[in-house]
């Protein structure tokens, strides 16, 4: 066990450069004017009565795919380069323990284009906020806010879970969720639907109670370019991170379920997913009304961090 | 107009690479009556002691009204992946990046799979095995299924519990189909428990 788990933590380490891009932001940099808003990165917003933590995976977009067969790719050469010497090893290990009538190990699989994976692309883009690193509390009402810059692009909430290297814990939304798109230039405010939601349970039943959800900025943000967070109802993916299995309760008027079935509750039908495998990812076309939101943005920032020293 | 413009890019889309990088997900298996009738029933019955009651929180079965073996199968094994952070809706195997990053550490394999060794370290085999439990539990109730108790070596015949290790996948999909088989049977005869 004890090998395991150094043998994990040294590749976490090596996991580390390849974690996306995120950055919590505290009320004091946006005050002092050391954190403005940049035209071209995403910022969230998230509120609750407690300190809470998530998980967002931004979904693939088409430059996404082609660097990640890029790495499967580069990858896969590079362990089929090792196999040889690992199989030698294998043979070498397999004589020795006939001799001394040992266990012998298992052979070591054969590195094919068919049986090789890499970490799934929709994990690799997973953006952690909270627990600690909060934008700004208050005892008045009870609150704890986050404020996390990020790449723009269309996220679905994973759930409730932290993770990172050291590893990870909480609940996944992997049996249905909601996706939003977080623009650049502006900060895509979810209020405190996250906190709500979690409150709700996760009984088949359970439903988010809209009519606690508000989206109240602090005065700090109120004058920068800010957007609500528009959800969409978002299918099933894999529980990446291994951790407790549920679902986003339902959300009037955009997410509701049939059993174990995610429905939009926009249109009636069966939501779409993230996983790339079975939706092709994002495009350039898509990306039209992010661009055109981002436009807007642009002039608004420009206009408030005129104001900042 | 921003949705044809979509379709119209991914047909554009080189997506004979990402077929394997990606990969499809496994098509939902389909069972023939011969195979159904081929497989042998588990052992539900047992007399309920209070002893026995106590520990229905680790040892129940499931069972669905007017679901055939095909779709229990279906469902079990999909929430056996999700409980044991498997791939099941396509993408990769999770199971083979795990293999590849501990034994030739590769970099690109080092996610999630990984990320629970950590948690693993500290919280050790018994806490795996009881998120496992709650996991299955959870997203079996989602699916509409009604949860009996049962007794300790009845529910060992055709169950496997799982910690920090995998279970081969050759023992796991023939327990996998007895519970298909009992879920999609006669609705058991004792009383249905909470969720």
């Amino acid at each position: 066990m004890t090998r395991l788990f150094w043998r994990a933590a040294a590749l976490a380490c090596v996991a580390i450069p390849t974690m996306a891009f995120a950055q919590p932001i505290g009320e004091a940099k946006i005050l002092s004017g050391q954190a403005v808003i940049e035209t071209d990165s995403g910022y969230v917003f998230v509120t609750g009565p407690e300190r809470q933590m998530g998980t967002l995976l931004r979904m693939p977009e088409a430059d996404d795919v082609v660097q990640y067969e890029e790495e499967w790719a580069k990858q896969l050469a590079r362990v089929q380069k090792k196999y040889p010497s690992k199989l030698a090893s294998w043979e070498s290990k397999k004589a020795a323990a006939e001799q001394t009538k040992a266990k012998v190990p298992d052979r070591p699989i054969e590195p094919t284009a068919e049986n090789f994976s890499i970490e799934p692309i929709e994990a690799r883009n997973a953006v952690t906020f909270g627990y600690t690193s909060i934008y700004n509390k208050s005892a008045t009402p009870r609150s704890f806010s986050y404020l996390t810059k990020m790449k723009p692009g269309r996220y679905v909430y994973h759930g409730p879970l932290w993770t990172g290297p050291e590893g990870s814990m909480g609940t996944c939304y992997c049996m249905g969720s909601v996706a939003f798109d977080v623009k650049p230039g502006v900060i895509t405010n979810i209020g405190n639907f996250f906190a709500v939601a979690a409150s709700a349970g996760q009984s088949a039943a359970a439903a988010v109670d809209m009519a606690a959800v508000n989206y109240d900025l602090p005065a700090s943000l109120q004058a920068l370019p800010h957007v609500q967070a528009e959800f969409h109802a978002s299918g099933k993916f894999d529980n990446f991170f291994r951790g407790t299995v549920g679902r986003m309760p339902a959300v009037a008027g955009v997410l509701a379920y049939d059993r174990d079935k995610v429905i939009d509750a926009k249109t009636g039908q069966m939501a779409a997913g993230m996983m790339a495998a079975n939706a092709p990812p994002r495009t350039a076309a898509d990306a039209v009304t992010t661009t055109d939101a981002g436009k807007a943005g642009e002039e608004e920032v420009t206009e408030q961090v005129s104001t900042q020293p | 107009m921003k949705y044809i413009l979509l379709a119209g890019a991914l047909c554009a889309f080189p997506m004979s690479a990402g077929a394997q990088a990606i990969k499809a997900p496994e098509p939902a298996r389909q069972f023939t009556e011969a195979e159904v009738a081929a497989l042998e029933r588990p052992d539900t019955r047992f007399d309920e002691t209070p002893e026995i009651a106590l520990g229905y929180d680790k040892y129940f079965y499931f069972h669905r009204a007017d679901t055939d073996f095909s779709t229990a199968f279906h469902d079990i094994s999909e929430c056996d992946a999700l409980s044991s952070g498997s791939n099941f809706y396509g993408g990769g195997d999770a199971g083979m990046t795990s293999y590849y990053a501990m034994q030739y550490g590769v970099a690109g394999a080092a996610g999630g799979a990984l990320g629970s060794l950590f948690a693993d370290a500290v919280f050790g085999s018994a806490e795996r095995r009881k998120i496992r439990r709650n996991n299955v539990r959870q997203c079996m109730e989602y699916k509409g299924y009604s949860r009996y108790g049962m007794e300790r070596e009845r529910w060992q015949a055709f169950h496997f519990e799982e910690g920090l290790g995998r279970v081969k996948d050759e023992k796991r999909t023939g327990f996998l189909m007895k519970q298909a088989l009992v879920a999609s049977g006669p609705k058991p005869e004792t009383k249905e428990l909470l969720p």
